[in-house]
C-alpha cells in the first residue's frame, strides 16, 4: 500500500463522513430557506468540501487527481440530492388541504359605453370604412337650415310630421341632423361623403317608442354618377354589417321633402316575424341644391342621395330592448351589461 | 285614411286578399297601419222583430222583450231605452261572441232568465254609439235572418297612413286610381247622373256670388236644391262612414262627407234660406270680425281669414269649418253647396291661428285637385236628391278664374336612367306614366313630354317623374350597386378621436356612460345655489315645453348626473360612478349657445364587497382627482391642472379644486357641499367633476417617439420631515422638483401623518426620491450628496425637521 493510497483512503473516508453529514442536513429541510441555507452550509465558498478543495493544490499529482475526483463527485451527488429535495418539497408543498372553489371571484369594477354610444360608433364605422367623412352641428338651428333649405318652406304640411321645440327669438331645437347636410355643402364643393351623428328633438311625449330627445345618424353622397342604385346598395351593405350578412332587405316608396325619390328601408327580422322600417333615404331633390345655391351643385348632373336612421330603433333592434325609455333612465343595472 | 275594401271595389276590379292589397300598398308609399277586420256580425247574430214589451218586475230600467227569431220566438232582458214593440233588432243568442270578445250566455237577470241579448251598434262594433239599440225597419228581413246579410258589412278596412305629398291619396277613388295602376287596370268612372235641369229656374234667380278674393280662391262652384227633406241617412251611407271614422249626422251632411271621402273634395252645404240676401261673398275677414262655428265656439278673424259670407256676416272660415247660423238642420228645405278650391298656405294659416284641424282644413292645406270643384258638387247634388229628395236648380254658380294652365314637362330618358340606375326604355317610362294618368308625348327616341293629371300637384320636375318611373318599375326591380366614386380615406372633425379615446379611458376606468336629456327641469338648478349673478342662472327656455320638468337647456351636465346617481341609489343601487359626454346651453347673443362638456359623479364604495374583504372604503376627492389627472395622457394631452380652491357654491369648501389648462379655468371637481347632496336625495361623499370638451382634448401634443426604457439601477431614497400642517404636499414635491437635480428622476409623497407626539399644527410628510443617472450606475456618494441638498433645501423653505 503507497503512501498516497493510504492517505487518499483516509481523505476518502472523510469525504464520506461530510456527505453523510450533508445528506441528512438536506433531508432535514423542511422548507426552500432550510434547504437553501443547508445548501449553502454544504456546498457554500465556507464549506468544508470547499475547503478540502482548496488544499489540493498542496498535494502530489496523483493524489490531487484521485481526491479531486472524489470532492467532485460530492458536490455533483450533494447538488442532486438537493435538487431532489426541493421537487419533493414543491410536490409536498402542492399537497393540502384545498380550497373552497366555489367561492366567487373577485370582480375588478368594469365600466360600459352606453348602448346608444355603442350603436352609433357602429354605425359611423361602418360608413367610415365605406370612406364616408364624419361631420357635426348644432343642436340649435334657425328655420332656414332645418326646414327652408330642405324644401319645408314655411306652411309646408311636412313640418306638420315634426313637432318642433322653439326657443326665444325663434331659433329652434333641430327635429332631424339634416341641416348637418346644408351646412356641408355650403362649406365644401362636391364630390362630397359624409354622414353626421348627433342628438334631434320632437315634441312628442315619453313612451315605449317615443322620447322628445333622440339621436339620428344622417348620410349624404354627392357627386355626378351616383345612382338610387348606388343607394340600395350602400345602404344594404350597412345593413347586412349591422344585423348580419343574411338579413333581407327591401325598400319601400316614402316622401322625404328633401329627396326624390324617396323609399324607406326595411330589413326582416325572423326572431319577430316581420318587417322592421330601419331608416329613411332618397335621391337628393334639386330643390335643396337650388336652396343651397353653390353653383357647384347647380352644375348639370349633379346629384346625390342622402339617408337618415334613429340610433334608438338601431340599438333597440340590435339590444332586444322593449322599451325606449330603458335608454335613457340609465339605471346602473342596465348599463352595465352591454 | 281609412279605406273599406268594399268601397275601394267601387273604382278598381279588385280580386287580390286584402293582405295582397296592403303589401301593393305599403311598397309604392301608401304605408299600411293597420287592416281592420271585416266588422259584420258573426254566427250567433240574427234578425228579430219586437212583438212584445213588458216591465221587468224587479227592475225599473229593464224590460221583459219578446222577439220573433224564426225559431218561435224567445224572451230576452233588455236595458235599452229605446226598446219599442214592432221594430227590428239585432239578437245577440248565447254562445254569439262580442266584438270586444264577450261571449253572450243565458243568464239570469233579476230573477229572470234572459235568452240572449238585444244590440246596440257599440255592441256590434259599427260605432261607439251606446245610447240604445240599433233599432231597424220591420220587415228588413225575415225573422232569424243572419244578421250580416241585414246589415249589409262594409268589410275589411285598410288603414293607410298619408305622406303630405299626396292629398290624391286622401279619397277612395285616388287610392283606386293607385291600385288600378299598379295591377294594371284603369280606375273606374265615377258616372254622375243628374235629372234634365233645363226646365228648372236657373241658379242665378235664386242666389248670387261674389269672389272679392281670386289670388285665395280660384274656383267657387255653387249649386241650389229646392224642397230637401232632411232626415236619416240610409244604412249604407252609415256603415261606410263609420268605417271611415265619420259619425252619422244627417244625410246632407252625410252627403258632403261622403263625397269628400269618395273623391277628396271638402264640400259645404248651407241652408240657403239662413244666408242673408240669398247670396255668397268670398272676402277676406274683417281684424276683428266676430264668428260662431259649427263646433259652439267664437273666434275673432283677422284681415290673413278668408271668409265665405252672405250678405252680411261670415258664415264659413274658408276651408276650415262652417258658421253655427248658416248649417243644415232638420227644418232646413233649401240647399246653396259649396265646391271650392283654395290657396293651401291660407288655409293652412287660418286654422292654425284659430286651433283647428278638419278633415277639410287637412285636404285643403295639402292640395286638392284645382281641377275637381265641378264633378264634386254634381256627384254630390246626385246623391242629395237621391237620398232627401228636393229638385236641383239649373246651371251652376261661379266665382274665380279658375285652375292654372297644366304645365308639361321634359322627361329625358338618359336623365332618369342615369338617377335610377337602372337600365329603361322608353316603353317602360311611358306605360308606368300612362297608367298612373300622366299624358306623354314623345319627342324622339329618349325625350318624351309629359303632363301629368290635374290632382298631381306634387309633380312639378324631372325628378318627381323619375319617382314616379321608379314606384312603377318597382323599387325592388332596381338593382343594387356599390358606388364608383373614388377610393379615399374618411376625414374626422378635430377632437373625435380623441373623444373616443377619452369614452373608452373612462369607461376602463369602470364609470358607468349615460344619456341624459338635455333639458331639465330648473328645479335642479335651485338646488346648486348659484350665486345671483351668476351666469348660468340665465338659462334657455323652451317656447311650448312638454312639462316643467323638461323645460330648460340645462347650463351644466352636473344636475342630470347627480339626478341619475340619486334614481339609482332609489333604486338600491347606491355605488356608482358616472360620465357623460354631453351638451349644456348658454343664453348667448341671440337666444342661445352651445357646447359639449364632461361631466364625472362618484360615490358609494371602491370596490364591491367580497367575501373575505368586506369593504366599506368609500370613494374620496383622490379617487376623483386620479381618473381626471389620467385623462390628458389618455388622449395623448399633458394632465389637466387642478389648483385647489373653487369658487363653485355647490362644492364642499375646502374640498374643491379648480380645473385649469394653460392657465384658463375650464371646469371643476370636488365633493358636493353636503346640502347640495341632500337636496339631491345624496348622502355621503358625492364626487362631482365638470370640464368643457374642447378644452381638456384641445391640442394634444403629437406624442414624440417612445423613449429607451433605463439601463441603471435607480436608488430609492425616502425621507419624513415634519412641516406646519398649512404646507401643502404638493409645494413639497414642487420644491424638490424646483432643484432641477439631474439625477432625480422621480418624487412622490408616499405618508402624511399627523400626530400629538409631532406638537401642535404639525405634520409629518414622508416623501420617496428616486435617483437615477441614465449613463452609469450611481455610487452611495453620488446619491447622499445630493440627497443632502434636497434636505437643505426642504429645511429652509419649510422650516423642515428631518423626522426621526
Amino acid at each position: 500500500m503507497n503512501p498516497s493510497e493510504k492517505s487518499g483512503g483516509a481523505l476518502d473516508a472523510g469525504i464520506n463522513a461530510l456527505v453523510e453529514v450533508a445528506r441528512d442536513d438536506i433531508l432535514a429541510a423542511t422548507d426552500d430557506n432550510a434547504l437553501q441555507q443547508a445548501k449553502a452550509r454544504h456546498l457554500g465558498k465556507q464549506s468544508e468540501l470547499a475547503g478540502l478543495m482548496k488544499t489540493l493544490g498542496s498535494l502530489g499529482p496523483e493524489e490531487r487527481r484521485v481526491l479531486g475526483q472524489a470532492v467532485n463527485v460530492a458536490k455533483r451527488d450533494l447538488e442532486a440530492l438537493v435538487a431532489e429535495r426541493r421537487d419533493a418539497l414543491l410536490e409536498a408543498a402542492a399537497v393540502g388541504p384545498g380550497v373552497d372553489l366555489s367561492l366567487p371571484g373577485r370582480m375588478r369594477p368594469v365600466g360600459r359605453l352606453h348602448p346608444l354610444r355603442l350603436a352609433a360608433r357602429e354605425i359611423e364605422d361602418i360608413f367610415i370604412g365605406m370612406g364616408f367623412d364624419i361631420q357635426q352641428g348644432p343642436h340649435i338651428e334657425d328655420e332656414w337650415f332645418n326646414f327652408g333649405a330642405l324644401n319645408m318652406p314655411e306652411g309646408h304640411p311636412a313640418r306638420d310630421m315634426q313637432d318642433t321645440f322653439y326657443l326665444e327669438g325663434g331659433k329652434l331645437l333641430r327635429t332631424h341632423t339634416s341641416g348637418v347636410q346644408i351646412h356641408t355643402m355650403l362649406a365644401e364643393p362636391p364630390p362630397l361623403r359624409m354622414i353626421s351623428h348627433g342628438i334631434v328633438y320632437r315634441s312628442d311625449d315619453i313612451d315605449a317608442t317615443h322620447s322628445p330627445m333622440f339621436q339620428q345618424v344622417e348620410g349624404l353622397m354627392v357627386d355626378d354618377r351616383v345612382t338610387f342604385a348606388d343607394l340600395k346598395g350602400a345602404l344594404v351593405s350597412f345593413a347586412r354589417q349591422m344585423f348580419g350578412a343574411d338579413r333581407p332587405t327591401r325598400f319601400r316608396a316614402s316622401y322625404f321633402p328633401f329627396t326624390e325619390p324617396s323609399a324607406e328601408m326595411d330589413v326582416w327580422f325572423e326572431e319577430k316575424g316581420r318587417w322592421l322600417e330601419i331608416l329613411g333615404c332618397g335621391m337628393v331633390n334639386p330643390e335643396v341644391f337650388r336652396q343651397v345655391g353653390r353653383p357647384e351643385y347647380l352644375a348639370d348632373g349633379i346629384r346625390g342621395f342622402a339617408f337618415g336612421m334613429g340610433v334608438e330603433r338601431i340599438a333597440m333592434l340590435k339590444y332586444g330592448l322593449p322599451d325606449l325609455r330603458m335608454l335613457f333612465e340609465n339605471d346602473v343595472r342596465f348599463l352595465g351589461q352591454f | 285614411m281609412r279605406v273599406p275594401l268594399s268601397w275601394l271595389k267601387a273604382f278598381v276590379d279588385l280580386d287580390r286578399s286584402v293582405e295582397d292589397l296592403a303589401h301593393l300598398l305599403s311598397m309604392s308609399g301608401l304605408e299600411v297601419e293597420a287592416i281592420h277586420p271585416d266588422k259584420a256580425p258573426g254566427d250567433g247574430f240574427v234578425f228579430a222583430r219586437v212583438d212584445a214589451v213588458r216591465p221587468h218586475p224587479g227592475a225599473d230600467r229593464l224590460r221583459l222583450v219578446t222577439v220573433a227569431d224564426g225559431a218561435g220566438g224567445r224572451e230576452v232582458v233588455c236595458g235599452a231605452p229605446n226598446v219599442e214593440a214592432g221594430r227590428g233588432v239585432i239578437l245577440a243568442v248565447p254562445g254569439a261572441t262580442l266584438p270586444d270578445g264577450r261571449v253572450i250566455g243565458e243568464a239570469k237577470i233579476r230573477g229572470i232568465l234572459s235568452l240572449g241579448m238585444l244590440c246596440s251598434e257599440a255592441e256590434l262594433g259599427l260605432s261607439d254609439d251606446h245610447g240604445g239599440l240599433l233599432l231597424l225597419e220591420p220587415n228588413a228581413a225575415p225573422p232569424g235572418t243572419p244578421a250580416r246579410e241585414v246589415l249589409g258589412g262594409v268589410g275589411p278596412v285598410v288603414e293607410l297612413s298619408i305622406t303630405p305629398n299626396r292629398p290624391d291619396w286622401l279619397s277612395i277613388r285616388g287610392v283606386g286610381r293607385e291600385v288600378g295602376a299598379l295591377i294594371g287596370r284603369p280606375a273606374k268612372e265615377i258616372g254622375i247622373q243628374l235629372p234634365d235641369t233645363s226646365d228648372a229656374p236657373a241658379v242665378s234667380g235664386l242666389a248670387g256670388l261674389t269672389n272679392l278674393a281670386p289670388a285665395r280662391c280660384p274656383t267657387y262652384v255653387g249649386r241650389v236644391i229646392s224642397g230637401v227633406e232632411v232626415g236619416p241617412s240610409p244604412r249604407w251611407m252609415v256603415d261606410r262612414l263609420a268605417a271611415c271614422g265619420i259619425r252619422s249626422v244627417n244625410n246632407v251632411v252625410d252627403a258632403t262627407n261622403y263625397v269628400m271621402l269618395e273623391l277628396g273634395q271638402p264640400l259645404h252645404a248651407f241652408d240657403l234660406d239662413r244666408l242673408a240676401g240669398r247670396s255668397i261673398v268670398v272676402r277676406m275677414a274683417r281684424d276683428g270680425e266676430a264668428m260662431r262655428f259649427l263646433d259652439g265656439t267664437e273666434r275673432r278673424l283677422v284681415g290673413d281669414d278668408l271668409v265665405i259670407c252672405d250678405a252680411e256676416r261670415p258664415v264659413a272660415l274658408a276651408g276650415v269649418m262652417g258658421g253655427l247660423d248658416s248649417g243644415v238642420s232638420a227644418g232646413t228645405t233649401h240647399l246653396l253647396l259649396e265646391s271650392a278650391c283654395f290657396e293651401p298656405l291660407g288655409v293652412r294659416r287660418s286654422a292654425r291661428r284659430h286651433g283647428f284641424h278638419t278633415d277639410s282644413s287637412h285636404r285643403f292645406e295639402r292640395g286638392v285637385d284645382p281641377r275637381g270643384q265641378w264633378e264634386a258638387v254634381d256627384r254630390l247634388a246626385q246623391l242629395i236628391l237621391e237620398l232627401a229628395g228636393g229638385s236641383l236648380a239649373d246651371g251652376h254658380l261661379v266665382g274665380g278664374p279658375g285652375a292654372p294652365e297644366r304645365v308639361s314637362l321634359e322627361v329625358r330618358r338618359e336623365r332618369i336612367v342615369s338617377l335610377l340606375g337602372v337600365e329603361l326604355r322608353d316603353e317602360d317610362i311611358h306605360r308606368g306614366l300612362r297608367a298612373l294618368g300622366f299624358t306623354v308625348h314623345a319627342q324622339g327616341a329618349g325625350v318624351s313630354r309629359v303632363t301629368p293629371p290635374s290632382w298631381r300637384v306634387d309633380v312639378k320636375e324631372e325628378a318627381d317623374v323619375a319617382e314616379e318611373v321608379a314606384r312603377m318599375w318597382g323599387y325592388d326591380h332596381i338593382p343594387f350597386t356599390v358606388p364608383l366614386a373614388p377610393v379615399r380615406a374618411s376625414r374626422q372633425p378635430p377632437l373625435w378621436r380623441e373623444k373616443r379615446r377619452l369614452e373608452t379611458y373612462l369607461s376602463d376606468l369602470g364609470l358607468l356612460q349615460t344619456t341624459t336629456y338635455t333639458f331639465i327641469t330648473p328645479a335642479w338648478l335651485e338646488r346648486l345655489d348659484l350665486a345671483p349673478g351668476d351666469p348660468r342662472r340665465d338659462v334657455a327656455r323652451l317656447l311650448k315645453p312638454l312639462s316643467e320638468e323638461l323645460s330648460v337647456l340645462r347650463p351644466l351636465l352636473a344636475p342630470s348626473l347627480l339626478a341619475v346617481a340619486a334614481r339609482n341609489r332609489n333604486r338600491q343601487s347606491p355605488d356608482v360612478s358616472l360620465f357623460e359626454i354631453g351638451r349644456v346651453f348658454g343664453r348667448g347673443s341671440d337666444g342661445a349657445e352651445e357646447r359639449d362638456v364632461l361631466g364625472v359623479v362618484m360615490m358609494g364604495r371602491r370596490y364591491a364587497r367580497t367575501w373575505d374583504r368586506p369593504n366599506d372604503d368609500a370613494l374620496d376627492l383622490f379617487d376623483l382627482r386620479g381618473v381626471l389627472e389620467g385623462i390628458g395622457p389618455s388622449v395623448g394631452a399633458r394632465p389637466l391642472t387642478l389648483r385647489p380652491g373653487s369658487e363653485e357654491p355647490f362644492l364642499k369648501p375646502g374640498h374643491a379644486w379648480t380645473l385649469e389648462r394653460g392657465g384658463q379655468r375650464v371646469g371643476f371637481a370636488g365633493e358636493l357641499h353636503p346640502r347640495v347632496a341632500r337636496a339631491f336625495e345624496l348622502e355621503g361623499a358625492v364626487l362631482v367633476a365638470e370640464v368643457d370638451l374642447a378644452a381638456l382634448l384641445a391640442a394634444p401634443e403629437a406624442r414624440g417617439s417612445v423613449p429607451p426604457l433605463p439601463v441603471f439601477p435607480r436608488v430609492q431614497r425616502d425621507l419624513a420631515i415634519v412641516v406646519d400642517r398649512s404646507v401643502a404636499a404638493g409645494a413639497v414635491v414642487e420644491a424638490v422638483r424646483a432643484l432641477k437635480e439631474p439625477l432625480i428622476e422621480d418624487v412622490a409623497p408616499f405618508d402624511v401623518y399627523e400626530g400629538s407626539q409631532l406638537g401642535p399644527g404639525k405634520k409629518s410628510l414622508a416623501l420617496s426620491i428616486v435617483y437615477r443617472a441614465v449613463d452609469r450606475t450611481l455610487t452611495e456618494k453620488e446619491v447622499s450628496e445630493v440627497h443632502g441638498r434636497v434636505l437643505e433645501r426642504l429645511g429652509t423653505a419649510f422650516a423642515a425637521a428631518l423626522r426621526g
